[in-house]
């Protein structure tokens, strides 16, 4: 099997398993537990926050260990009372169902378009942005097309006006630099399962002296900020992997981009007619989404799974139904277009020879469809 | 049969396609296609097995897919 959607999930890397087993094993303690064996898991956990704490340049204090990115991503939003809040139409659906439900409340929202590269301009911040302004939440990079939004420069804007400012940036922690003293973020938002710890485990960046109240009741975890027994083996596999993914960030993420480089050349080179959906000069490393005119990505999804090949398509059918992806649509792509799109995203455990396959397997399964349906 | 019309193998002389031949045409080649083959000649064009094609269509009926029964 050729695993190419990382952007999905991601292998577990085999020295953050060693070190989550024991804590599934012998070191089953619950971490609030006063006796040695839950003292130990507690130990655990807190080297665990430091660990993600310098990866991302917080304080230990400011990380809180959630489900994953999803309820971190639901938390911040849940936490807006009144007034209005700023998002995107290409975030994570976490965060645009989180905004739909505030609206429900009586709660405005303004959802900012991207351009045809996926980018958030700050024109279109400053211009939505209203006196009962509380949120604004924009995506640090696109699950779908892996477009990377100017995080730092809107906080520029924000800092001054007083505005909470969140990032859900659960595709971008492991895969590019993310410090959040330099996002200027109050709240970011990751997820272990995507940079290869376990899945089940989110990082919730709650900067210090800012107010966010519990989502979760129940208990005094996390330092009263969430509720609910520790996942002690998934957050000792999240430090881990953090830790992992940023000592070589860089050599990972070049290699991953040559990856990219050939697929596209690859592919374009048998099949003119592809189209590049987002910013290739400016696009999380390893993530390329693809065009490809006359078929649908779900045929080719599926022919490629027959042999062995793994990658996704963002309009996926369910019960005989077919959605577009919101965010080709916001891209300006047409509903065909949408459907005839899939995402190909490397990682750690890729190699040339997988993507030298890929291309050659698109390129005879593109081939083959266009020839049968005529 | 799709809607009551007896749709044949195209490239065979099987004729009748069930619903789940038909539906697993309209996933693996196009859902307006109108040219459509039987497993047998569906495997060997894209150089699968019956077999992994059969597997496909019981994973889309446990998924629910409407176009499979």
């Amino acid at each position: 099997m050729i695993y190419a959607d990382n952007a999905a999930t991601t292998k577990i890397s085999a020295s953050v398993l060693e070190k989550m087993l024991p804590f599934l094993r012998e070191e089953y303690g619950n971490a609030s537990s006063q006796y040695s064996l839950g003292i130990k898991a507690k130990c655990a956990v807190e080297q665990a926050r430091q660990q993600v704490a310098v990866a991302i340049g917080a304080g230990p204090s400011e990380i809180v260990f959630t489900s994953g990115g999803s309820e971190g991503n639901s938390w911040v939003l849940s936490s807006v009372s009144n007034g209005h809040v700023i998002t995107s139409s290409i975030e994570h659906h976490s965060v645009l169902d989180a905004c739909h439900l505030l609206e429900r409340k009586g709660i405005e929202a303004t959802y900012l378009p991207v351009d045809c590269k996926g980018r958030v301009s700050l024109d279109s911040i400053k211009e939505a942005i209203r006196s009962d302004t509380k949120l604004v939440s924009i995506m640090l990079a696109n699950n779908e097309i892996g477009a990377i939004q100017p995080i730092a420069e809107i906080w520029e804007y924000l800092r001054e006006r007083g505005i909470l400012f969140h990032t859900d940036a659960v595709q971008a922690v492991g895969k590019i630099p993310v410090m959040v003293k330099n996002l200027g973020v109050d709240f970011l938002t990751a997820s272990s399962h995507k940079f290869n710890g376990a899945k089940g485990t989110g990082i919730l960046y709650k900067r210090n002296g800012v107010s966010l109240p519990p989502l979760i009741f129940g208990g005094e975890q996390e330092r009263g900020a969430r509720a609910g027994t520790e996942n002690v083996a998934g957050i000792v596999a999240a430090g881990y992997a953090i830790s992992e993914s940023v000592n070589d960030m860089t050599a990972m993420a070049n290699k991953l981009s040559e990856f990219v480089q050939a697929t596209i050349c690859g592919i374009r080179a048998q099949i003119p007619s592809i189209i590049i959906n987002g910013d290739e000069n400016n696009c999380l490393p390893g993530n390329v989404n693809i065009v490809f005119d006359g078929v649908t990505g779900e045929s080719l999804m599926h022919l490629l799974d027959l042999k062995g090949i793994c990658v996704s398509t963002s309009s996926a059918c369910t019960s005989g139904k077919d959605k577009p992806s919101h965010v080709l649509m916001a891209l300006g792509l047409t509903e065909n277009q949408a459907k005839s799109a899939i995402r190909i995203s490397y990682g750690r455990y890729n190699n040339i020879n997988e993507v030298e396959t890929i291309v050659a397997t698109i390129c005879n399964v593109y081939n083959k469809i266009l020839a049968a349906k005529l | 049969m799709s809607g009551g019309k007896q749709i044949d193998c195209a490239y065979c002389d099987k004729e009748n396609l069930s619903k789940n031949d038909i539906g697993l045409n309209k996933k693996l080649i196009h859902g307006q296609i109108k040219r459509m083959m039987c497993l047998t000649c569906m495997a060997a064009y894209f150089e699968t097995t019956e077999e992994e094609l059969k597997e496909m269509i019981e994973g889309f009926k446990r998924q629910d897919c409407a176009l499979f029964g």
